[in-house]
């Protein structure tokens, strides 16, 4: 029963320490596949983001059944620990080359390596490149990044305006 | 063995019990009303809005803990059991059936007649809108019109279901926002509604859920509530036809039976669990179950099917601003009686695109490169039009008990498989045909492309299993939901509906339940 019990308390602590020493490189893959429409701060912001997105994590957390669906699911193990594995071993390949063209066809390569076909509605796939591009463009944010427009998605906006077409969106402005 | 006695055991926790035992209450104060749901309560409202971020965030159930593992069905079947029910997690869509719907065979030879007309229907639809809060318009069918107005004004349009609405009136058809059981003022205790795009996790109430209906009964001590407690067998007496007990098992205390004792039973506990029940409750004396002298406790369940298209909208649309909120048209609800049936609603929804990693070309997109992909598939809009077609069981259409799955207490457990009737099955393609002629009748008039069509491959809105009917050789409680078999056994809520309609039911059967409790409230 032990052996359990310490793999539980290591992914804890993995999810917990996310992203270790390898936040720099995190964020150097995000200001490669997100858009750089959002400038280095941008992207920087929402590296931050998924970061905070790992630690809250709750694997195991039973996700939503489903109408006519009988089959329970359960959100899928932690990933931090795959992720850094991934971080690791793209800083010591992928990353080495500066130039961000080069960096997405290496990335594109290795997304098709590992039979990647589409990008997931929500970032549980393992794959730390897939996931972070599903955690940012399907987010409240880049909706109002395609649209220009302050759309607000996510949020709670009130009936009083909702006629009214969205007002223009600023980058940064959320 | 604990034995509980009460006036009237309710069986089913969802919103069909809570309007029932509200009812009741006012009715006959003092009367001992307990309602036995094998699910939990989820009285944590002030919890939603961290669950409904987690649910957008991770896809977690924002309903946690509203199943019972090995209480499944095979087939269409909603995991939900909880106090409350599927309509914790409904859009809260009121589209009202119409006089068709209960007329069918005198008016077009099909399926049957329902055993009320539609003016002693509609006044309960109005009680119905009054109980639950409806916001709503009036639709552009004077037919449509409620005999009462509904409680609250219509949910705005939003900018996108505007132009929607002027796209889609181009083809000549007319459309006006869905009446729905979301608050656009304070109302019942609940609150505004705040437009947080996700009415089936809403966070603060604004649309009904039975869960405040039975916060407040309970608060007013007019009800007992017994969650987390599954009935598993309806107990008739020894050599008459009366319903003398319920035998039951808390979640906590599974070899421990409890047995409920009341002077009215009322299953309430939808389409599936309400036949298995009565399949379920199968003794020597009623070897096909309770309530099943007709033989058709579990058959003619029932639905509707539906079509949906995704068609391009010759406009800037800015998805996200209401997606569950759509406009309806109901002018094919009401078919000539001298024209081939078909019947259906059209509702239009808000739609988007979604961002993809592979070009065209093949080539993964990042960055820039895929946002531009996007923006390109985004520059007019999408709209997902959707009809729900009137389509009528047969009566193979079934639940049934399958031995293969059993739950814990060695129980089978249902399966569930519809089937259309001969009628329904043989007008198929020249229903899909009509509804495809409009996609294209809708899309030409705006010189938009139809980017895609679907037809479902199981029916919504699932009901019936026990219909109602004019007699017990034919069906398996009368208008009022009493069983022909047991003079103190009532089933209400969607499983008495013969026919499932062309367009969202829980406001008919919500109607029909606060029928019964009339009915029921005089025979105490």
């Amino acid at each position: 029963m032990a052996a359990p019990v310490l793999k539980n308390l290591r992914a804890q602590a993995q999810t917990e320490s996310f992203p270790g020493t390898e936040e720099s490189a995190l964020k150097e893959i995000a200001a490669t596949v997100l858009p750089e429409t959002l400038s280095r701060q941008g992207t920087d912001k929402v590296a931050v983001d998924f970061i905070r997105w790992v630690h809250d994590y709750k694997q195991g957390a039973e996700m939503q059944n489903g109408y006519g669906v009988t089959r329970v699911r359960s959100v899928p193990p932690g990933p931090a620990a795959k992720y850094l594995d991934q971080l690791r071993e793209l800083s010591s390949s992928v990353l080495v080359d500066p130039d961000t063209p080069r960096r997405r066809t290496l990335l594109a390569e290795r997304l098709k390596a590992d039979g990647i076909h589409d990008l997931p509605g929500l970032p549980l796939t393992g794959n730390i490149v897939v996931d972070l591009m599903a955690f940012y463009f399907n987010s409240s944010a880049a909706n109002d990044l395609l649209y220009e427009a302050a759309i607000g998605r996510d949020t709670c906006r009130g009936l009083e305006h909702s006629s009214a077409q969205p007002a223009p969106f600023k980058l940064g402005s959320n | 063995m604990p034995r509980i006695e009460c006036d009237v055991c309710i069986i089913g926790g969802g919103i069909s019990a809570a309007l029932l035992s509200q009812k009741l209450s006012e009715l006959k104060p003092g009367l001992d009303v307990v309602v036995v749901e094998a699910g939990k309560r989820l009285f944590d409202v002030e919890q939603r809005m961290n669950y409904r971020r987690r649910a957008i965030l991770y896809g977690e159930n924002p309903w946690p803990g509203d199943w019972i593992p090995d209480q499944a069905a095979e087939g269409i079947v909603t995991r939900t059991m909880a106090v409350g029910g599927s309509a914790m997690h409904w859009q809260g869509h009121i589209n009202r059936f119409s006089e068709e719907d209960l007329r069918l065979k005198s008016m077009y030879g099909l399926a049957v007649d329902w055993p009320l007309s539609w003016p002693e229907l509609e006044r309960y639809l109005c009680e119905a809108d009054r109980r639950i809060g409806v916001s709503g318009g009036p639709s552009p069918h004077p037919e449509d019109k409620p005999s009462r107005p509904y409680p609250m004004a219509a949910m705005p349009l939003t900018y996108n279901l505007i132009e929607i609405r002027r796209w889609a009136e181009r083809s000549g058809l007319p459309f006006y926002g869905v009446p729905r059981a979301v608050n656009t003022q304070a109302y019942g205790g609940r609150p505004e509604c705040q437009r947080c795009g996700t009415c089936t996790m809403c966070p603060i109430g604004a649309r009904y859920s039975p869960d405040f209906t039975y916060k407040q009964l309970l608060a007013a001590k007019k009800i007992r509530l017994h969650d987390q407690t599954l009935v598993r067998r309806l107990i008739p007496h020894d050599t008459g036809n009366t319903i003398v007990t319920a035998e039951a098992v808390r979640a906590d205390k599974p070899n421990e039976k409890i047995e409920y004792s009341a002077r009215v039973f009322v299953i309430a506990s939808g389409y599936a669990w309400t036949p298995h029940l009565l399949l379920l409750s199968a003794n020597n004396r009623f070897s096909n179950g309770l309530a099943n002298s007709s033989g058709l406790v579990g058959r003619y369940m029932t639905g509707h099917k539906f079509m949906t298209a995704l068609i391009e909208v010759d406009k800037k649309l800015y998805p996200g601003m209401n997606e569950p909120h759509p406009i309806i048209s109901r002018q094919f609800f009401r078919c000539p009686a001298d024209k081939p049936f078909v019947r259906y609603d059209i509702q239009i929804f808000e739609a988007a695109s979604r961002p993809r990693l592979f070009g065209t070309n093949g080539d993964v997109l990042f960055g820039d490169n895929l946002l531009n992909d996007w923006r390109s598939r985004s520059r007019r809009g999408i709209a997902r039009v959707r009809m729900y077609y009137d389509s009528h069981p047969s009566r193979d259409s079934r639940l049934t008990l399958n031995s293969e799955m059993r739950n814990r207490f060695g129980d089978p457990m249902p399966r569930i498989v519809h089937k259309l009737d001969e009628a329904a099955e043989t007008r198929e393609d020249a229903t899909h045909q009509h509804i495809q002629n409009i996609y294209q009748q809708i899309a030409s008039a705006n010189d938009c492309k139809i980017l895609s069509t679907n037809v479902a491959n199981y029916q919504d809105h699932p009901s019936g299993g026990t219909r109602m009917g004019f007699n017990r050789q034919e069906s398996v409680c009368d208008s009022y939901g009493l069983t022909h078999d047991h003079p103190n056994l009532y089933v209400v809520g969607a499983p008495t509906l013969p026919t499932g309609g062309c367009t969202n039911a829980t406001i008919t059967f919500s109607a029909l339940t606060l029928r019964s409790a009339e009915r029921l409230a005089q025979s105490l």
